[in-house]
């Protein structure tokens, strides 16, 4: 296991380089001057040659990668052109809102797929199959954007009950405040994920509800319920950890639209903040997060299989 | 939602019985979590309207729809805007019409030779407690006459030959050469005066060095700052607010929801095209003549706009009355130029003599013989100037025009516009200038590194510019105006189209807020009712 684990962490090396060296190509390929975005636009050329000095960006894009890379290894991803922070220190502000909101949303998908997934697979051919199917395919089909402006609507401008600008408070210290600022974008966030999480659900519990070992344990006479839950969902849940993790990498990676539609203070909005204002720093220092969060998760899901399914060994 | 008055929990303005109904339908068996969630936390205080005298205390949370990026009063963008006055003092402040009041100065005379003033300044301290002085005002005109720190304050200070302290409140202005006192209250308006020892742009990035009626208690970049009241502030019993929280939105349709939701108490900023839902539930405060005026600007350098003829022809195809109605909701005034109704170079005849004729501008463009096709540029967020660009495109279309549109990013926009390399774009200045003078600290009208022109400004602009800054007395400062105004005029590279007018909008509940004529949202007289 150990050796595993350090094989796999040792793969993490090569992927995150190349994810740096990507995501610097491509986002000095964008056009826009991050001098500019600090300066404005009536700043004269001598002005913004002192921002864009002060910035760095007066050294050749190499330069500044090495730089770059050679201060990330040493664990200082830089500082955020605009805001002057420490590109971790807005990492770190940001994250807790993130995970949060991110645990929020996994829940609402747990909640939501699995009885959904498992009403599509155990009653096909009946009305409440077909309904569930439906269902399915309206929240596959209707972008996350769209139902975060439905909830404002309905929840905070119709009803008034729920705010339209999302606040993040610690769920430990303040968990009324906590849910109300974080139960409408994590419902639609786990609205789409959910049905896609249902979808594999529902294929793969029809699927082990017809194997030998069903048949047994109900000839063995186990109850239904018995052998629905403990038999066919145990089995069936093996490829939705895959795409619940993925999911979860997704959503620790930063929600962007979900995140802007109701400002919720995440990374998701760091992240398109950094965009608009081309602060280079910033915007390599979350990706580079994202990229790091999808590979420990990788890991988290393989061991998570040998776990669910002990045919499986890691080592 | 603790902290504003919010109206959770109550209908939306303008909401009747069917319309809630509807909503309650569509929120289906969801809506039973909301009331749920609602009483889980929040302590709001939605206090109703009502008028009567100014209330001590309270919290207001207002949203503005884009992040600040730093501290620096010298740093004059738009997206700075809601700290300049809540943070700073200036020497002076000005009411539309440009009449001074006493800010941090106190008294100010002028020499009978117009070479030399005197400014009495307040007794009063900066937020740590440390005396506003003689030293930091000379120590901030310093800054301002850096080429490479002054940023905005570097026109306005050029007047300044040599800054002396008199005694520890007072300082003596000697000028390059005779100035006319519109210029020399113009400095003293755009002047925020800045605690010495902190005047620096990488020191304002994180924190603010004034004197202003708010103090900076809390600053999340990208998401919000909280002020807390300046104790020591100069005018007693004031700012009435305990506390003032602005929020960073992405959008100003995000602004608006919350707004609607009671989420935030204000909204900044606003685009005009707003007006029509937000004026029967709000209150609404108009921005400021001078603060931004929409020009349509054209590359002199790149064709078919290096033809004279056809930037006149441009020029008088463009139907501000229409503009004004469709575009800004019937928000703002026409301008031909880029001064703005209430400023000394505002010409109304132009208004007339260049009026809306296509047939005029049909022929100015077949006599012109140049290209009749071009790209404009736009940034996709800037919906405003969108539609005003397709109404233009319709109206150049029918004189033979073809004006193509390209929408990209902001940034995008911005960093081929200081290039030069875009063909014509919407672009507002900002010209909130006692002085006619003012016009020239744009990008487009200024006499060196000018984006547009580059070293190739037309003579006769040059030498008019020349003349008004030369200028002292009033008659010369008239001629000089009107010569500068002929020039635009004549040359057309920068149209002036309409003034923007962007909106704060505050819950009912909300009183006393004001902007000043650069936009600055003011909030020493704000109160909660």
């Amino acid at each position: 296991m150990t050796s595993y684990l350090l094989r796999r962490l040792g793969q993490f090396v090569p992927v995150l380089l190349l994810a740096t060296v990507v995501v610097w190509a491509m986002i000095y390929a964008l056009p826009g001057n991050p001098a500019q975005v600090v300066g404005g636009t009536d700043a004269t050329p001598e002005q913004l040659a002192e921002i864009s000095s002060r910035m760095g960006l007066d050294q050749p894009i190499w330069q500044q990668f090495l730089t770059w890379l050679g201060n990330a290894v040493r664990g200082d991803l830089g500082t955020s052109f605009v805001s002057g922070h420490t590109v971790t220190s807005l990492i770190l502000d940001r994250l807790p809102a993130t995970v949060q909101l991110s645990v929020l949303a996994m829940i609402g998908i747990i909640v939501l797929a699995v009885p959904l997934g498992m009403v599509s697979a155990l009653a096909q051919g009946t009305r409440l199959g077909r309904a569930v199917n439906v269902v399915l395919a309206a929240g596959l089909s209707i972008p996350t954007f769209w139902f975060g402006i439905l909830f404002i609507l309905v929840f905070s401008i119709y009803l008034g009950v729920l705010p339209a600008a999302s606040d993040y408070a610690p769920l430990w210290s303040d968990p009324g405040a906590a849910l109300r600022g974080g139960v409408l974008p994590a419902l639609a966030l786990a609205l789409p994920a959910a049905t896609v999480t249902a979808r594999f659900i529902a294929s793969s519990m029809t699927e082990v509800m017809e194997r030998d070992f069903i048949r047994t344990a109900r000839a063995k006479g186990a109850g239904e319920w018995r052998t629905v839950v403990r038999h066919g969902l145990r089995n069936a849940l093996l490829p939705a950890v895959t795409m619940a993790g993925l999911q979860l990498g997704h959503l620790l990676g930063g929600a962007i639209v979900v995140e802007v539609v109701f400002t919720y203070p995440g990374l998701g909005r760091l992240l398109f903040a950094a965009l608009s204002a081309r602060d280079y720093a910033l915007i390599q220092g979350v990706i580079l997060f994202a990229v790091a969060i999808f590979l420990v998760l990788n890991v988290v899901i393989d061991l998570l299989y040998a776990y669910l399914d002990p045919r499986i060994r890691i080592g | 939602m603790s902290d504003m008055r919010s109206r959770a929990g109550s209908p939306a303005p303008g909401l009747d019985r069917r319309t809630l109904l509807r909503g309650l339908a569509a929120a289906g068996g969801l809506a039973a979590l909301g009331p749920i969630l609602a009483a889980c936390g929040g302590d709001d205080s939605g206090d109703g309207g009502g008028g009567g005298a100014p209330s001590r205390g309270g919290k207001l949370t207002v949203g503005i729809g884009t992040p600040l990026t730093d501290f620096d009063p010298y740093n004059h963008l738009a997206v700075n805007f809601p700290m300049m006055a809540t943070l700073y003092s200036y020497l002076i402040t000005y009411d539309d019409q440009y009449k001074p009041t006493p800010d941090l100065a106190a008294e100010w005379s002028l020499a009978a030779d117009n070479l030399s003033a005197t400014i009495k300044l307040r007794d009063t301290v900066f937020h740590d407690g440390s005396p506003v002085t003689a030293q930091d005002v000379i120590a901030g005109i310093k800054r301002a006459q850096d080429p490479k720190t002054g940023i905005s304050q570097a026109a306005t200070s050029s007047i300044i030959k040599e800054a002396t302290a008199g005694d520890d409140t007072t300082v003596k202005l000697t000028f390059v050469k005779p100035t006319a006192e519109a210029r020399f209250l113009d400095f003293m308006y755009w002047f925020p005066v800045v605690q010495a020892s902190r005047n620096d742009a990488a020191k304002l990035k994180q924190e603010a060095g004034g004197s202003g009626p708010f103090t900076l208690s809390s600053y999340a970049p990208g998401d919000r700052m909280l002020f807390k009241r300046n104790e020591k502030y100069y005018a007693q019993g004031r700012p009435y607010l305990d506390e003032l929280e602005i929020r960073f939105f992405d959008s100003q349709d995000s602004l608006v929801s919350a707004l609607r939701a009671g989420s935030v108490g204000g909204a900044l900023a606003l685009d005009a095209r707003y007006i029509s839902q937000l004026q029967s539930g709000f209150n609404v405060v108009k921005g400021a003549p001078g603060a931004l005026i929409n020009l349509f600007r054209m590359n002199p350098l790149k064709a078919p706009f290096d033809n004279k003829l056809v930037r006149q022809a441009v020029a008088r195809a463009i139907d501000r009355d229409r503009l004004i109605k469709e575009v800004q909701n019937g928000v703002g005034a026409p301008v031909y130029t880029s001064y703005p109704p209430n400023a000394l170079g505002f010409d109304a005849s132009l208004l007339d003599t260049f009026a809306f004729d296509l047939d005029a501008a049909k022929q100015l463009l077949d006599s012109s013989g140049g290209q009749k096709a071009a790209v404009a540029t736009v940034a996709s967020a800037d919906k405003a100037s969108v539609s005003a660009l397709l109404i233009i495109q319709e109206d150049l279309k029918k004189i033979g025009f073809d004006l193509q549109l390209e929408t990209v990013d902001t940034a995008t926009v911005n960093s081929r516009y200081l290039e030069g390399s875009l063909q014509c774009v919407v672009r507002a200045s900002s010209n909130a200038y006692s002085s006619p003078m003012g016009v020239a600290q744009d990008s487009a009208f200024r006499l060196a590194n000018n984006v547009l022109w580059k070293d190739e400004l037309p003579p006769a602009y040059v030498a008019a510019v020349a003349q008004l800054d030369k200028a002292a007395s009033s008659a010369e400062v008239d001629a000089a105006t009107k010569a500068v105004s002929a020039v635009l005029t004549d040359e057309s590279w920068a149209v002036g189209m309409y003034t923007v007018n962007a909106l704060s909008v505050f819950d009912k509940s909300v009183q006393g807020f004001a902007r000043n004529p650069a936009d600055h949202p003011v909030f020493t007289d704000a109160y909660l009712t």
